[in-house]
């Protein structure tokens, strides 16, 4: 029976096959379905793109709302991860100048350190907190708000350099959580006064500055308004 | 069966080196393919043609046309019978008034047209295209043993049709 059904069921097949029909433009036809094909693949592409650019050229800043009722506070870093501090600060002085702002120069930081202060705006957190951004090759960064320097981890692995300011009390600034170490004074930054330590002792990377706020479990939220480099002179 | 083209499961051993020889060789074959499938001749053209241009976009990265093409084509009438059911029917009607089989074939084709579209595939697969079950598991997606139970019940639906 199964025989016979399947030999019905090629037979039936055959017959309607063979009435099948094909159009005379069917290749043309294909080709102009390929060719639509491809052109609507082309403009979603190119949209895509053009989205992924428009969103990198805005995508810079990221939003940070601080506690405290104060209103949220727009980073404006570069779009481009691999941009260096050092590119980050020509192109930011403080109180958002020209992008042409020359360099600070390097200033004497003892301990064989020179440091050069960098303006703010690439890095904004809040307490508590902690944000990256690219190490400068070479280079070493702080965060400072102020007179106080919340942090600064080196990029080459060895040492994690942190700024101490004093309170206004005259107390300083003792949670910084750092066992061991000496701390240094740099030129125009008064009463403030740098820690170097160790790498881990306050967090980041072999490729990244972790800026952490400092001041205590219990302090006041700030904005970071600047950062310093620090290198071996 | 039908004509050499049909009832192989590759290329012969000669895998076509372009799209045009593809079409020039197993165009035709598939239209009757998709025309078993769909039941209509101008929706088999259709999703045949749609076939190919898929192919086209990806001829760089498949080993053998052939199977890919079949996969494409069993694919698009799956795609189709799922989206516009009652539009198949409509045009499944069409069609039965301008094939011109004999009594017994035309009642067979119909009860195979009512199979569910799985069953109806393999069954199209097997006893049209001659494909072995792991080359109907390779155009449907499925696995062999998926296939046996499709042609399995497909077979013994038709035989519940013809015996009443």
């Amino acid at each position: 029976m199964n025989d016979e059904l399947e030999t019905r069921l090629e037979e039936a097949f055959a017959a309607q096959a063979a009435t099948t029909t094909t159009s005379d433009d069917a290749w043309a036809r294909i080709q102009r379905l390929g060719a639509a094909r491809d052109h609507r693949r082309s403009v979603v592409l190119r949209s895509v793109a053009a989205a992924v650019v428009a969103v990198l050229a805005v995508g810079g800043g990221v939003a940070l709302f601080r506690d405290g009722g104060e209103s949220g506070t727009v980073a404006t870093g570069s779009a481009d991860a691999s941009k260096s501090i050092a590119e980050d600060s020509a192109s930011s002085a403080a109180g958002g100048a020209s992008e042409a702002a020359p360099a600070a120069p390097f200033v004497p930081a003892g301990n064989g350190l020179e440091v050069q202060q960098r303006a703010g705006g690439t890095i904004v957190t809040r307490f508590g907190s902690t944000t990256t951004e690219p190490v400068p090759p070479g280079g070493i960064a702080a965060a400072i708000d102020g007179e106080t320097v919340f942090g600064v981890v080196p990029d080459d692995a060895v040492e994690v350099v942190f700024g101490v300011a004093p309170d206004p009390n005259g107390g300083g600034i003792p949670d910084i959580g750092l066992g061991g170490g000496t701390t240094f004074t740099v030129d125009g930054y008064p009463g403030a006064r740098f820690f170097l330590g160790t790498k881990g002792t306050f967090g980041g990377t072999e490729d990244v500055v972790s800026v952490a706020l400092l001041g205590g479990m219990n302090g006041p939220s700030r904005e970071i308004v600047g950062h310093v480099i620090a290198r071996r002179n | 069966m039908s004509d050499a083209i049909t009832g192989s499961g590759g290329s012969d051993g000669l895998v076509p080196a372009t799209l045009e020889q593809l079409f020039v060789e197993r165009y035709a074959a598939m239209v009757r393919l998709a025309h078993l499938l769909t039941g209509s001749n101008a929706v088999a053209e259709d999703l045949v043609q749609d076939s190919f241009a898929r192919v086209q976009r990806a001829w760089g990265r498949i080993d053998d046309p052939v199977p890919y093409l079949r996969m494409t084509v069993v694919n698009a009438t799956r795609s189709w019978h799922r989206s516009r059911r009652r539009e198949q029917r409509r045009l499944r009607a069409v069609g039965a008034a301008d094939v011109e089989v004999e009594l017994g074939a035309r009642e067979l084709l119909d009860a195979v047209d009512r199979l569910p579209t799985g069953q109806r595939t393999a069954l199209v697969l097997r006893f049209y295209e001659g494909l072995s079950e792991a080359q109907i598991a390779q155009a449907m997606g499925c696995r062999p043993g998926t296939v046996k139970s499709h042609v399995h019940r497909g077979l013994a639906a038709l035989r519940e049709v013809i015996e009443r």
